[in-house]
């Protein structure tokens, strides 16, 4: 269905009187160009007019203004939270895009051609065709060593990223390990240090040299950045001490039997055991279907 | 064996609406009536005008229904609303000396030309609760009122324009006025449209506060005025009243004039700076929609702190004022922390007792 | 509804120019609608999804009057020079070194650097480079396979004045190029270019 049709369709509708995709034309134009300019400079934190939504700032704002400046009738949309479908959050957001814009859902991730998530990146790698936008808190990957705006950008503005390489040595130091879990720091295109936002490590080797574009979006702290296809995504590592992925050594999902995915540690309430289960909920359901 | 379900999401969400209009419906009293929280809530009317930076009281009133009161929430839905609204033009400067105040005074001189004009104010009320006002009755209201207007003395219309107490200063060269690079561009900054950059003009400094939370704000002036920092403000001026808004009509090219807007304005004199003609007061200023006093005088005192050229304390860093007192993003940030965030936590998990092993090593 | 008619156009074009951004170097088709599809419906359908108020622009030489007047008109850009332009449009394949004088942004802000449009016509012979057998070679994010370009049309002197512009990134300009009613092509300024 095309613009047109929607609104005829909804104009009974509670949304009725907004845009398609609710935010206004100038808004949407904004972000657009915003978007062009992070994907011609990768993982470059570009600012822009980030407007306020119906939902809260924090809860996914800026990832949501991207996906509606980009989304179309024709679209297939999928929105997880943690890696699940059904995560309340994600319930949230999803129902909203869908009755703005009347765009198909999807649980399967083959089939979405945008992909809004919040803190993992699907398990089966996307096309060239599909778009993940990542919710995104925090953009600035140097907050933690400085909290000064001025000076972080300041910071990217002359690759002066002494203090970052300082902090993961000091951990070295103390803990003999770099104790960074999810937000893990990593140099986009030999050039600009880049928060992936709160991905588990795990995830940070799927943003090297992908077939899909991603798409960061922060709406409170008002960033939008990007990681082209083919680009390189170097997780910060010293030679002796190398980036590593969590481990889930010995276990497997509970459900499907996978040993190759992030696993979410469970509570047996019965019984006080400790269980495992795929993150990502759509990998495992055709796991579990395939095998049945 | 039971384990965790994780599907039930919409349903979740459902009945949580469901429990949430509970608590808004149960009991027996009559519903609130949009109109009665506009006249006689008016003044968290006029913060949520201020904070959700929309003028329109119809809407604030229906928020803070809405939201039972939670003026967080109320000033999100406003600010949710604006975002859907067109942009169609930008009013012309407004003057505030044509302000049809209801009220106007200042601490830094005895009498002032045009005189000290009380006005609504609870400054001098004694705060007991009275509790004649939980019988209250249409009957009640229309007799009381009836009896302020009985009482009204007769006198001089307050005129439509007041001079400017700090023009008395600006008279002597006494004021020190800062003439930014930008003064005299086309166009004031908009932070609604464009991201806000540091270190930030004045217009979208003043903006931005004008957007601000009065908790927030308050907070960061009430440290300045402790003594983390040194404005030592006096109120030179603070008006309180209603000013025209303008527009260029696009097609005539004539002034037109599209209606009033009720705003507080305050102007705060502060510590002596030096320019090439000696030792001068300094200015702050202040201005929110509604009737706001705390917010203005927050806003002022703020205003003129962010100017210090070598800040030594939170207040007279712009970035951390201009940054940290937005209600909705503050509070929305907060919240956030109840989402989710166990894929993070086992990154954590894991990361620490990878560490643990080691220091048992 | 016209409005909604163009908010879907805008959506549409929108997608392929992101994908040519995304993937630099390689050719992208657009559909143009059935009826009226005049000279220039490629270029002002680009200019209405990505320009309005909030930009400048400025022409090369070569466009005919009418498009200056229909862009600021369309989209309420403001006109403006060279080296203060957001959008500028160049009628042909090669800008004669102006491509220089185009805003590159700062270190601290690299996004203010302009996006330059390049506006060249269907080829119907062989150009004296192809004659002469020079190629531009494209490496780069979002290129999979280095190789020469999928939309012909720019001079080499042209990738090679890109190049020199590009040269301190993350300064520089980006680019799209348009060929005719038909093709989109996109060179962000991280695109590394080499003529030989």
């Amino acid at each position: 269905m095309n613009a047109d049709q929607w609104i005829k369709s909804t104009s009974e509708h509670p949304f009725a009187p907004y845009n398609f995709a609710f935010i206004d034309e100038g808004a949407k134009r904004e972000i657009r160009r915003k978007i062009l300019k992070a994907v011609a400079i990768p993982g470059y934190q570009v600012p822009f007019g980030s407007r306020d939504m119906p939902i809260a700032r924090g809860w996914g704002t800026g990832g949501l203004q991207i996906t509606l400046s980009i989304i179309g009738p024709k679209d297939v949309l999928k929105v997880i939270d943690q890696g699940a479908d059904d995560s309340v959050n994600a319930v949230n957001i999803k129902r909203f895009v869908t009755q703005v814009t009347g765009v198909a859902l999807t649980e399967e991730t083959q089939a979405a051609t945008i992909i809004q998530t919040r803190h993992r990146v699907p398990e089966k790698r996307l096309s060239s065709e599909q778009l993940l936008v990542l919710q995104v808190p925090i953009p600035e990957p140097l907050r933690d060593v400085e909290p000064s705006e001025r000076e972080s950008r300041r910071m990217h503005a002359e690759a002066d990223y002494g203090r970052m390489w300082l902090r993961l040595y000091e951990d070295i130091v103390k803990y003999k390990e770099i104790t960074i879990g999810a937000r893990y720091p990593a140099q986009v295109n030999d050039r600009h240090i880049m928060d992936p936002s709160p991905i588990p490590r795990w995830d940070n080797p799927k943003l090297h040299m992908a077939e899909c574009l991603y798409l960061f979006g922060a709406g409170r702290e008002k960033r939008i950045y990007a990681v082209p296809p083919f680009t390189s995504v170097a997780s910060l590592e010293f030679e002796d001490h190398r980036f590593r992925v969590e481990s889930f050594d010995g276990k497997q999902c509970r459900l499907c039997g996978s040993r190759k995915s992030y696993l979410d540690e469970l509570i047996d309430d019965v019984n006080g055991k400790r269980f495992y289960q795929c993150s990502d909920t759509a990998f495992c359901a055709e796991r579990q279907t395939i095998e049945s | 064996m039971a384990y965790v379900a994780v599907k039930g999401g919409r349903e979740a969400i459902a009945s949580a609406a469901d429990y949430l209009h509970y608590f808004q419906t149960q009991g027996d009293s009559d519903p609130l009536a949009v109109d009665q929280i506009q006249d006689q809530l008016y003044l968290a009317v006029d913060r949520v005008m201020g904070e959700g930076s929309l003028y329109a009281p119809d809407l604030a009133a229906l928020s803070l229904k809405q939201s039972a009161g939670d003026t967080l929430e109320a000033a999100f839905m406003v600010r949710a609303y604006r975002t859907t609204q067109p942009r169609i033009d930008y009013s012309l400067p407004a003057d505030t000396s044509r302000m049809r105040v209801i009220r106007r005074i200042s601490a830094a001189f005895k009498d002032i030309p045009g005189g000290q004009i009380l006005g609504p104010t609870s400054d001098y009320t004694l705060r007991l609760l009275d509790f004649a006002l939980l019988g209250e009755s249409s009957a009640d209201r229309k007799r009381v009122m009836a009896q302020i207007i009985d009482r009204l003395p007769v006198s001089d219309p307050v005129p439509d324009a007041l001079p400017k107490v700090i023009d008395i200063l600006r008279r002597e060269n006494l004021l020190v006025e800062h003439i930014s690079p930008a003064a005299g561009r086309s166009q004031p900054d908009d932070v609604t449209r464009q991201s806000i950059t540091l270190p930030a003009s004045r217009s979208a400094a003043l903006q931005t506060m004008a957007m601000g939370e009065t908790g927030g704000l308050l907070a960061l002036a009430y440290s300045n005025m402790r003594g983390y920092g040194n404005v030592h403000p006096t109120v030179g001026e603070l008006r309180v009243g209603y000013m025209p808004i303008e527009i260029e009509n696009r097609w005539s090219g004539k002034t037109e004039t599209i209606g009033h807007v009720k705003v507080t304005e305050a102007e705060v004199i502060s510590s002596l700076e030096s320019d090439d003609q000696g030792p001068k007061f300094t200015l702050g200023y202040g201005l929110c929609f509604g009737h706001n006093e705390t917010k203005a005088i927050s806003m002022a005192v703020l205003d003129r702190a962010m100017q210090s050229s070598e800040p030594t304390s939170a207040s007279e860093d712009q970035e951390f004022v201009l940054l940290h007192t937005d209600g909705v993003e503050s509070m929305g940030f907060c919240n956030h922390f109840k989402l989710p965030h166990y894929v993070t936590f086992q990154s954590a998990l894991d990361r620490l007792r990878k560490s643990q092993e080691k220091h048992e090593r | 509804m016209a409005i909604f008619t163009a908010c879907d156009d805008s959506q549409t074009i929108y997608r392929i120019m992101l994908m040519a951004m995304s993937h630099p170097g390689k050719r992208y088709a657009v559909a143009a609608p059935g009826n009226d599809s005049g000279g220039q419906w490629l270029i002002l359908r680009l200019a209405t999804c990505l320009m309005d108020h909030e930009v400048t622009f400025a022409l090369s030489d070569g466009w005919d009057d009418a498009l200056h007047k229909e862009l600021a008109q369309r989209t309420g850009a403001h006109p403006t020079n060279w080296e203060q332009a957001d959008f500028v449009f160049i009628a042909g394949g090669a800008s004669d070194g102006w491509a220089a004088t185009a805003k590159r942004g700062s270190l601290a802000y690299p996004d203010e650097g302009a996006t330059l449009v390049y506006c060249v016509a269907a080829l119907t012979e062989a150009s004296a480079e192809e004659k002469t057998h020079q190629r531009a070679r494209l490496t780069g994010p979002g290129i999979a396979q280095p190789g020469p370009p999928g939309l012909a049309g720019l001079s080499m002197a042209e990738y090679n004045l890109l190049q020199a512009v590009n040269a301190d990134y993350p300064i520089g300009v980006d680019a799209f190029v348009v060929q005719g009613n038909q093709f989109i092509m996109g060179l962000p300024r991280s695109t590394r270019i080499e003529v030989k």
